[in-house]
């Protein structure tokens, strides 16, 4: 489902000392079944952005279409963008509530009217994506499980939504190694079943690597917009918005600098692994 | 009093919700000298946690003892000794700051301590000084970003003075700013006040400078030695869980496709390597 | 809309007001409040609210900062209003009207009850502006230390209440955050009834106190780690001692008082 832009401001408790304009003027367009990632300094009004798309923040200026529906218009019924959007939050774990894992991952699907059966169906689904067993945790409580469990339950409680666009904050916030690496593949497993995926992200490593398309925000504006080669390799750019290279673009850059010619595109370990093979006759195993 | 922490057999079993024994450390011997600089690694579970707890006499072993400083954490007459010796900072910046003023929050750690007020006041001088925070004495700790909020918490440990500090996942909650900021800030306490370091983390870049990495699983210690000894040794790292820095990997990958190259963990050198085979 | 919120909140500072010892401020504060009170004339009132103001010129913060703390209480004052002009009863009848009838002298004791509390609500709200959460139980726990002597635990209340105000403004931001969460998940928190109501914000407190039992583990971990052992042998680092705007400040209560009780 594709998602339009445009001109959205927003300023938080207006007309008060603590007075902050978040947003100013962004506008961008994401294509249907698009991998976004969102980058930006703490306070850069990532955060205000995706919740205002999530409809999640009411007072805004300008427009936010959902495949070409403003949900903001009160002709429109917002049960429908609930549907449509899933959002998973930062240490999305803290929102579990119910007793057991079954009724809580059902708890967003019963709430948007769907048939019990169809509920349980969904259930299972979304249990069986975040590699949960459904005979085996359905009716355990979440609260017993581990951290990196709960998580996954939380996730699939979004998943069970059946939403068309998955949006994201630091997701992978808090998870060791090996939790960012799978959470990161199911997240393009389910970008592969046609997914819209925003992804707000502090780790570069990880969007370089999965994103088809990046934004980046700069207190409060769009100040980048393009692919991830593109971004990743913009070095001076990215250090005035106070960000950092992904750690390839950062070694290829010290390469660069001492005299080996390595394409700029080069932001993911696979592409530099390739090159410096190339270039120093290694032989694929 | 060259060993800052010995601990030998210990063993630390908690009471599952089931009702039975389960135990978090099975039997660990690890010893940390004055000075160093430790980093512990291991998934989730894996007993570093509870290795940090136990050191700091939140928790007593099972079996087995810790020493610190040369303190048996099991002797009740020490337990404020140890801690004050072994200072901890956590994971959430939150959720260990107990005033609602700065100043006030670091003064907690001596408060307790019963140090004489104008002491205090020297020990809050020193603390915001090197944690660079002077100009925040007098804010509310809410209104600070999460990575100031972990160097107040820093510096409430530093107000005691202690001889060891414990960091159990204190960068886990940042953004890579305050993360960066918080892990200069360790390495200079290290460096130039010379306190003893035990960093425990899921980031394997803030292990690459480590004097010694030790390595966990199960409540077990898998590996104990230099970050060389950890980061090339595949097998170990698969079978903790852990994921080699790019350096490691990328280096240890080439020199495996016949490549004439070092392995290594210092991207400077490694990119002159590549360099010159060119 | 929680941030909103302007009644004890602490501005930082070093102004008059800020200097002024706490256990003085907060006896003085009530002793004020009480004398609110005893006033019987206009001159009287208009005695307290110059002293208002003296105080908020002394604590150097905004007059706009300071009206809003009585914004946020607007509906009790509307209603202490309303209630004693209608429902007082008097002798001079001003208005008539099917059922109501409204007395001069319940129009007027409206009207002093509302000046009463927004008097009331800017005394005290001069003490949260200019005194940190932690020096206002260090001067609760400093007053009722005499207690101490019949085992009343006057330290631990004193610390719970500190750390309480010190968590509120962490446990705002998570309420607002899995509020979000679950509307994401289609709850609503505006409709229906109460009980559906009730039944709909569980969601949102089961997960809250969760969190926050969490929190309140680790915050004892962390004082645990940090030498915490009861408050024997404890140092406190602000000491309560008399300096001279102190004796000032009690001059011009006392000064107050006697004006107020002479009745003029």
């Amino acid at each position: 489902m594709s998602i339009k832009v445009e001109n959205l401001s927003y300023t938080y408790m207006p007309g008060t000392p603590f007075e902050h304009q978040a947003l100013k003027n962004v506008s961008f367009e994401i294509e249907d079944a698009d991998f976004v990632g969102i980058v930006g300094h703490t306070g850069s009004g990532k955060s205000t952005l995706v919740q205002i798309i999530s409809g999640l923040i009411k007072g805004y200026d300008g427009k936010v279409l959902i495949n070409g529906i403003d949900y903001a218009d009160k002709k429109q019924d917002r049960k429908l963008l609930r549907r449509q959007v899933g959002v998973v939050f930062q240490y999305p774990e803290y929102q579990l509530f119910e007793e057991t894992i079954e009724k809580d991952i059902a708890y967003g699907p019963t709430k948007l009217g769907v048939e019990p059966e169809e509920v349980e169906r969904r259930v299972r689904a979304a249990m069986d994506l975040v590699e949960l067993d459904y005979d085996l945790y359905r009716n355990k409580s979440p609260f017993s499980l581990s951290g990196g469990q709960k998580r996954k339950v939380a996730i699939a409680g979004v998943l069970a939504m059946e939403p068309s666009i998955l949006i994201m904050d630091e997701p992978i916030a808090g998870l060791d190694p090996m939790g960012r690496e799978n959470f990161m593949r199911l997240t393009k497993s389910l970008n592969e079943c046609g997914l819209t995926i925003l992804m707000v992200s502090h780790n570069m490593d990880n969007l370089a690597e999965y994103t088809r398309h990046v934004l980046v925000m700069n207190d409060g504006e769009l100040f980048m917009e393009g692919t991830p080669e593109e971004i990743f390799s913009d070095y001076d750019k990215l250090r005035a918005a106070s960000l950092n290279l992904p750690e390839v673009a950062q070694f290829a850059k010290l390469l660069r600098a001492k005299g080996m010619d390595i394409p700029q595109n080069v932001i993911r370990y696979d592409q530099l692994k390739a090159v410096l093979m190339e270039k120093l006759g290694g032989k694929q195993l | 009093m060259d060993k800052m922490i010995d601990a030998t057999g210990l063993k630390f079993a908690y009471i599952s919700d089931e009702g039975n024994y389960t135990f978090a450390l099975n039997g660990v011997d690890i010893q940390v000298k004055q000075g160093e600089f430790v980093v512990v690694l291991g998934r989730n579970g894996s007993g570093k946690s509870t290795f940090a707890k136990l050191v700091n006499a939140l928790n007593l072993p099972t079996s087995g003892k810790v020493m610190v400083a040369g303190m048996d954490t099991a002797d009740a007459e020490l337990t404020l000794d140890i801690r004050k010796t072994a200072g901890m900072v956590f994971q959430n910046p939150d959720n260990q700051l107990v005033a609602t003023i700065v100043e006030e929050d670091i003064a907690f750690g001596p408060e307790n301590l019963g140090f004489p007020r104008e002491e205090i006041y020297d020990r809050i001088d020193y603390a915001l000084k090197t944690v660079h925070m002077e100009e925040y004495r007098n804010h509310a700790p809410h209104m600070l970003s999460g990575g100031q909020k972990q160097r107040i918490a820093i510096a409430g440990v530093l107000a005691m003075k202690p001889q060891l500090i414990l960091f159990d996942e204190s960068t886990a909650m940042l953004d890579p700013q305050g993360r960066q900021d918080i892990m200069q800030l360790i390495k200079t306490l290290n460096q130039q006040e010379h306190i003893t370091i035990v960093l425990i983390t899921h980031y394997m870049d803030e292990a690459v400078d480590a004097d010694r990495v030790i390595v966990m699983k199960d409540g077990f210690v898998l590996r104990d030695g230099t970050p060389d000894t950890v980061f090339f040794d595949k097998e170990l790292l698969d079978d903790a869980g852990l994921v080699a820095p790019f350096t490691a990997l990328l280096s240890r990958e080439l020199k495996e496709a016949g490549i004439d190259v070092h392995t290594t963990l210092n991207e400077q050198s490694f990119a002159e390597e590549l360099c010159q085979l060119k | 809309m929680m941030q909103n919120v302007t009644i004890g909140q602490y501005f930082p500072g070093n102004s008059f007001m800020h200097r002024l010892d706490a256990r003085l401020k907060l006896v003085l504060t009530i002793v004020l409040i009480v004398m609110i009170f005893f006033v019987r004339s206009i001159l009287g009132y208009v005695s307290v609210a110059v002293l208002v103001a003296a105080m908020i010129l002394g604590s150097k913060i905004p007059f706009k900062m300071a009206l809003k703390s009585v914004k946020s209480m607007w509906l009790v004052i509307v209603m202490a209003f309303v209630l004693n002009a209608f429902f007082v009863k008097g002798e001079t009848v001003l208005v008539e009207w099917q059922f109501i009838r409204i007395y001069r002298e319940s129009l007027l004791r409206a009207v002093e009850m509302a000046v009463r509390l927004v008097l009331l609500v800017m005394i005290s709200t001069m003490l949260t502006f200019t005194t940190s959460a932690k020096e206002i139980t260090d001067a609760i726990e400093s007053l009722f230390r005499p207690l101490a002597k019949i085992k009343f635990p006057v330290h631990e209340m004193a610390l719970m209440m500190s750390i309480a105000l010190r968590f509120i403004p962490t446990l705002m931001e998570e309420t607002d955050r899995i509020m979000k969460a679950q509307t994401a998940r289609g709850a609503s928190f505006d409709s229906g009834n109460l009980f559906s109501r009730i039944k709909d914000m569980l969601p949102v407190l089961i997960p809250l106190f969760i969190s926050a039992f969490k929190r309140a583990e680790e915050l004892a971990l962390a004082m645990e780690a940090r030498c915490y052992h009861g408050g024997d042998n404890r140092t406190r680092l602000k000491v309560f001692k008399l300096k001279g705007i102190d004796y000032l400040a009690m001059l011009i209560i006392a000064a107050e008082m006697a004006f107020i009780i002479s009745g003029i």
